[in-house]
């Protein structure tokens, strides 16, 4: 069996689609959103519940949080992003990501077992895939969250040339 | 082969068949892998398996008889005896060229094909209701964990469950030698049974006693302890004024006879377990696998195939440590039936540390075992503030509770007292070693464990860097191995180490993570930090 040389960019370090930010972003902030409501509306019972003793400032603390999360938020999307990069070596997938807890992986093709290419609505909005790749571990950590849709089909075939030699189970 | 007609393959004998023995399966002249043609299973399973299932409807049992209503009851006895009848009708199993094949499914009918590469390790299992009827069961058991990953033939005759077993693992065997070019074929799979050959390890009642003095109920024994002094202290206060009924029953005897008769309870049950559990295990070389057969009550026989073997994990705590006690388990990609939780059948529990040590090397061939070393003194630090920073604060909080703020001070003191001690302990135990062939590692004092890793074996590596080991150079790595729960982890190890580390399969990290300026800035090859300290 032959194997295809490896890809010319191969061992150039490839980034996510620039958009994932945007898709980051707006999860991140629904998330913040929701709980920030939660809040709101438990203040808003204790304010009424009780004689106005209470110094919860009630729609400066709200809108606060809210500014506190948008600023946060479009901060730590655009570090995300900034730290993620992967690239498909001669022999293997090297992933790096974190902000504060930093991450990095490695697995040889040889290990691959699966590759899962997910799209949910907003990637799929944004023309991006999610690609996950497994090995016979249930540990592997190795999915790239969002890459654009002529990558993914780039990756996959770089990587199905190369899968399953020995899984080593 | 004494079957009534040559199989042609979809073909499931009709109900009046005699059933072929089994005892010498054929071989296929084309494939050389012996075959089996679709067999049910023993006719007496439905009947066995229909009362283990009545025992679990024992309300209605209970409803009937005290109602003396007799009608659910029978009507329940019947349905279960056809359903299983049914079910029994509508499973077989062969091995074909394919792989062994099972079929079943009342209406919805379900093919499973396991080919010979897939299997991980055959266990042969007989509870007690197979016992008395002369039945076993097969446990096929393949990558990964939960009932999908698995073929279970509940139940064959005891004869056909071992003739079965041993066809497994003859064709997989054969199967591994003609398919993997440049490997030897093992010269005694044409003998059949194999030469049997003297056991790598036997345990003793005895020690099966003492593993069961010395298991995880040993640290309830402080507990009962405590148990029975507040029992005392607050007898001897009331002592002094209560009436008849104020007493307690327990508080009429002695409360050193009352944590006598605890603890002894305790350790008996604990001990029982034990010896019911494992009794007899042996671990015995058959062919090319290692075959561990236990239990008292409950038999199994599991069948590993060597090349099956991911990792063994060697544990001892404190106590064990000092009698040179120790237990072990070895780790297929199987993860075992039911839930998967990694509850292994492969264990055992109990053993001189020598002997299981010596056990390793006949589990991993091909291997040569790295020596450890420590990690750096860093990692030494970080354990005595990661251990100080869980126990002090509980101690702060348990002293404020007992005694105010004086309390919380002497909880402080009596917390770091214990923490940095334990701490230090506990990072100088910290060990790993790696060469091109397998990669070690040791933790705990507490409960120490070593865990040897075939290189070959290691699905992929993950690197892990918090900030406070960023700052002192260190990182955690994880290796993903099949059938490890959580991955294999090696904690606070250099950087400069764990560059090592990855590049063992074939895949070097061009860097690893360090600050994010570092990382965003300058990814030409690993940074060395000036107080990251190597140690090979």
């Amino acid at each position: 069996m032959t194997f295809a040389p490896p890809v010319a960019s191969g061992s150039t370090e490839r980034r996510l689609h620039p958009k994932v930010r945007v898709a980051w972003w707006i999860g991140g902030v629904a998330a913040d959103l929701l709980v920030i409501a939660v809040l709101t509306v438990g203040i808003a019972m204790i304010d009424a519940n009780t004689d106005a003793s209470m110094p919860t400032g009630l729609p400066w603390s709200t809108i606060g949080l809210i500014a506190a999360s948008l600023a946060g938020r479009t901060w730590y999307v655009g570090a995300a992003y900034r730290a993620w990069w992967y690239r498909l070596t001669a022999d293997g997938i090297e992933l790096h990501h974190g902000v504060f807890w930093k991450h990095a992986s490695v697995m040889p093709y040889h290990r691959l077992q699966q590759v899962d290419v997910g799209q949910g609505p907003l990637e799929r909005w944004f023309g991006m895939s999610s690609v996950r790749l497994r090995s016979a571990a249930a540990t592997t950590d190795a999915s790239i969250p969002g890459i654009s849709q002529t990558e993914v089909e780039d990756v996959r075939r770089v990587l199905m040339q190369r899968a399953g030699r020995d899984d080593g189970t | 082969m004494t079957a009534p007609e040559p199989s042609t393959g979809n073909r499931v004998p009709e109900s009046g068949d005699v059933e072929p023995p089994l005892d010498d399966p054929g071989t296929d002249a084309d494939s050389g892998l012996p075959q089996v043609a679709p067999r049910r299973l023993h006719p007496l399973s439905p009947l066995v398996s229909g009362l283990f299932f009545a025992v679990r409807a024992w309300p209605v049992a209970l409803f009937s008889i005290a109602r003396g209503v007799w009608l659910p009851m029978l009507l329940l006895a019947a349905g279960l005896v056809a359903w299983r009848w049914l079910v029994w009708l509508r499973t077989s199993y062969e091995i074909g060229d394919e792989g062994l094949v099972v079929r079943s499914g009342i209406v919805w009918r379900n093919i499973q094909v396991v080919p010979p590469q897939r299997v991980q390790q055959v266990e042969v299992r007989r509870q007690l209701r197979h016992r008395a009827t002369g039945l076993a069961v097969v446990r096929v058991g393949l990558a990964g964990g939960g009932t999908e990953a698995q073929v279970e033939l509940d139940a064959l005759s005891e004869q056909d469950a071992e003739a079965l077993a041993g066809t497994l693992e003859r064709w997989r065997a054969r199967h591994r030698d003609t398919h993997r070019p440049g490997a030897v074929p093992s010269p005694s799979t044409d003998a059949w049974p194999p030469p049997t050959r003297p056991p790598l390890l036997r345990l003793t009642t005895g020690q099966l006693v003492v593993g069961g003095l010395t298991s995880r109920s040993l640290w309830l024994a402080p507990f009962v302890a405590l148990a029975a002094v507040v029992q005392f202290v607050n007898d001897s206060q009331f002592a002094v004024d209560s009436t008849e009924t104020a007493r307690s029953v327990v508080s009429e005897s002695s409360p050193a006879l009352l944590l006598g008769a605890l603890l002894l309870v305790g350790l008996v049950v604990a001990a029982a377990g034990m010896v019911v559990s494992h009794h007899g295990l042996v671990v015995q070389e058959v062919d090319d696998d290692l075959v561990v057969r236990r239990g008292l009550l409950d038999q199994r026989t599991v069948t590993i195939p060597r090349d099956r073997v991911q990792y063994v994990v060697l544990a001892a705590h404190v106590v064990r440590r000092r009698l040179r006690l120790a237990s072990f388990d070895v780790r297929t990609a199987d993860l075992g039936g039911g839930g998967g939780a990694g509850e292994s059948s492969t264990s055992i529990p109990i053993g001189d540390r020598d002997d299981l040590e010596s056990l390793i090397p006949e589990l991993i061939r091909d291997v040569v075992f790295p020596d450890t070393h420590r990690h750096p003194p860093a990692a030494v630090r970080r354990s005595i503030v990661r251990r100080t920073l869980r126990l002090v604060p509980v101690a702060v909080v348990i002293g404020l509770l007992v005694a105010g703020w004086v309390g919380a001070l002497a909880g402080a003191v009596a917390g770091a007292a214990i923490a940095v001690p334990v701490g230090w302990s506990e990072g100088r135990r910290l060990k790993s070693g790696w060469n091109d062939t397998a990669i070690v590692t040791e933790r705990g004092v507490v409960g120490w464990q070593r865990t040897v890793v075939p290189v070959r074996r290691v699905q992929s590596i993950g690197v892990t860097q918090n900030p406070f080991q960023r700052r002192l150079g260190l990182v955690t790595v994880r290796l993903d191995v099949a059938g490890s729960v959580g991955g294999i982890e090696l904690l606070d190890v250099a950087t400069t180490d764990a560059a090592r580390i990855t590049e063992l399969l074939g895949t070097p990290l061009r860097s690893l993570p360090q600050t994010s300026h570092q990382v965003s800035r300058d990814r030409g090859g690993v940074l060395p930090r000036p107080r990251a300290h190597r140690f090979r």
